[in-house]
């Protein structure tokens, strides 16, 4: 059995979960479960409620490392002995794989910060800007984890989306998106004056873990070229069918430039802080910060002359280094499980 | 002897070509002295750097300068304004020389254009340069005075020269 620890919900977003999915989706795993702090946060799960473990009671909630590795290992104990643990959380680090670890097969961690003390048996970090020939990078990482660890890193171990349901295909100029739980209102100067060039058709893509969800639905309900589009599963289907993406630094990068979608990014937290290097590895070459998004003016024209001049931006996206069939094998070779 | 190569520039250069643009030698003898931010720099480059015609320099490897050529027109008039930018935080009369001659290359074969130049008046190097390669001081009773002026944005502490090349 193989057994998922995540972080999920308002705070910590949906990355670790689509990161998860994406694994699960490469190794075919089927036989499976993900714990999560509580099933309050699993309502945009319903389609796998019955893989969804809640570790904590309805009236408790996380506290620190050691309690949340005690409450795991009691459930290890009771139904799932000799699992293989796959762990993706900011919260969650050395202390408690350490003790964990006495209870289970294999720890693999998923993490995108190399600042984090690690006990795992294989760390997997897809931040663009590593790459197995760093030496430099290596060593700090083996001081920071376990004697013996396999480290998958780069953009060769990416894990984001590629599947494509193609059932509802929606057409559109501009996809906005900002991550599982970020604010979307912050767009809403820059389609207004994007509409003041031209009525376009845009998406706006709003997480399952947005807060306020209602009071946002009316800020874009007056837009009447605005297409709202609530907790989609994949937004893969959504990114296939637009001209230009609009997005938070996050997981979804991944996504459009696999798609070599020509795409503006906003680093909207501290964990989206890479050099334009690293960006430019998988094909971005557009990215601000979350400050400019106040120069609404500005940001429209950029879009508006990024739509005009999309195949020069698609030409600048042909190197981009991801290649998904090489990430599927190097991490079926990789994790054996 | 150093060799000197170039290589015509492509887009997935957008992010450097900023950095190369803010550092401080190159702003010191810019009519802009301001850093550029990002978003500025983007929207320029969808704009205008398809009328522009650069190409790096580079020292036996090394990239040292990006040569750059805006191409414009006034009335039958073929007009380039040329400048260079240094890909180093710093520079010296050498490097600046020998990219000026390889500059003057690619521009010797613009055939029936008239090329300009703008300098800082107060820069001792360029002030001198010009007379050098045949250029000739615009002055205010040009033809060519007001507009090249007004559409290249060049500030009254700076001088034009121009030359037109047959």
């Amino acid at each position: 059995m193989i057994i998922f620890r995540i972080d999920l919900g308002h705070k910590q977003g949906l990355g670790h979960y689509s990161r998860i999915k994406s694994l699960i989706r490469h190794l075919k795993l089927k036989k499976y479960k993900i714990v999560i702090d509580k099933f309050s946060d699993s309502s945009f799960l319903s389609e796998e409620n019955f893989k969804i473990i809640s570790l904590y009671e309805k009236d408790k909630s996380f506290k620190n490392e050691l309690e949340d590795s005690k409450l795991f290992i009691n459930l290890l104990k009771s139904k799932y002995k000799k699992s293989i643990i796959i762990k993706d959380s900011y919260r969650l680090n050395y202390k408690w794989e350490k003790n964990v670890r006495k209870y289970c097969d294999k720890i693999i961690s998923i993490d995108d910060s190399i600042e984090n003390n690690h006990y795992s048996d294989v760390y997997i970090n897809h931040n663009p800007s590593f790459s197995k020939k760093n030496n430099d990078l290596i060593k700090k990482l083996k001081i920071k984890n376990k004697n013996n660890c396999t480290f998958l890193l780069g953009p060769d171990y990416a894990l984001f989306s590629t599947t494509n349901k193609k059932k509802n295909i929606i057409n559109s100029d501009f996809v906005f998106y900002n991550g599982g739980s970020g604010d979307v209102s912050l767009y809403k100067k820059t389609i207004e004056k994007l509409n003041k060039i031209k009525k376009y058709k845009i998406v706006l893509i709003i997480g399952p873990y947005v807060k306020n969800y209602k009071k946002i639905y009316k800020i874009y309900r007056s837009f009447k070229n605005v297409k709202i589009i609530h907790k989609p599963k994949n937004i893969i289907d959504i990114l296939k069918f637009t001209k230009i993406f609009i997005s938070s630094a996050g997981i979804s990068m991944f996504e459009s430039s696999y798609l070599k979608l020509p795409t503006l990014l906003f680093k909207m937290n501290k964990n989206q802080n890479l050099t334009n290097s690293h960006y430019e590895k998988i094909g971005h070459y557009f990215c601000l910060e979350k400050k400019d998004l106040k120069l609404s003016n500005k940001i429209a024209n950029l879009i508006y002359l990024m739509l005009n001049n999309r195949i020069q931006i698609q030409n600048m996206m042909s190197n981009s280094i991801l290649n998904i069939n090489n990430i599927k094998k190097n991490l079926v070779k990789s994790i054996k499980v | 002897m150093k060799k000197l190569t170039t290589l015509k520039i492509d887009d997935k250069i957008v992010n450097q070509y900023l950095s190369f643009k803010n550092l401080k030698v190159n702003r010191k003898y810019s009519s802009n002295k301001k850093v550029i931010k990002k978003i500025d720099h983007y929207i320029w480059w969808f704009k205008n750097q398809k009328k522009r015609e650069s190409f790096l320099i580079f020292e036996d490897k090394k990239l040292i300068f990006i040569s750059t050529a805006d191409h414009f027109k006034f009335k039958n008039y073929n007009f380039i304004h040329s400048g260079l930018i240094s890909c180093l935080p710093e520079t010296n009369l050498f490097d600046l020389l020998k990219a000026i001659k390889i500059q003057n290359i690619y521009l010797d074969k613009q055939k029936n254009k008239h090329c300009f130049i703008s300098f800082d008046k107060k820069s001792k190097v360029l002030t001198r340069h010009w007379k050098y390669f045949g250029y000739t001081l615009l002055e205010s009773n040009n033809i060519f005075y007001k507009y090249v002026k007004k559409l290249l944005k060049i500030r009254n502490n700076y001088e034009i020269a121009y030359k037109k090349i047959i």
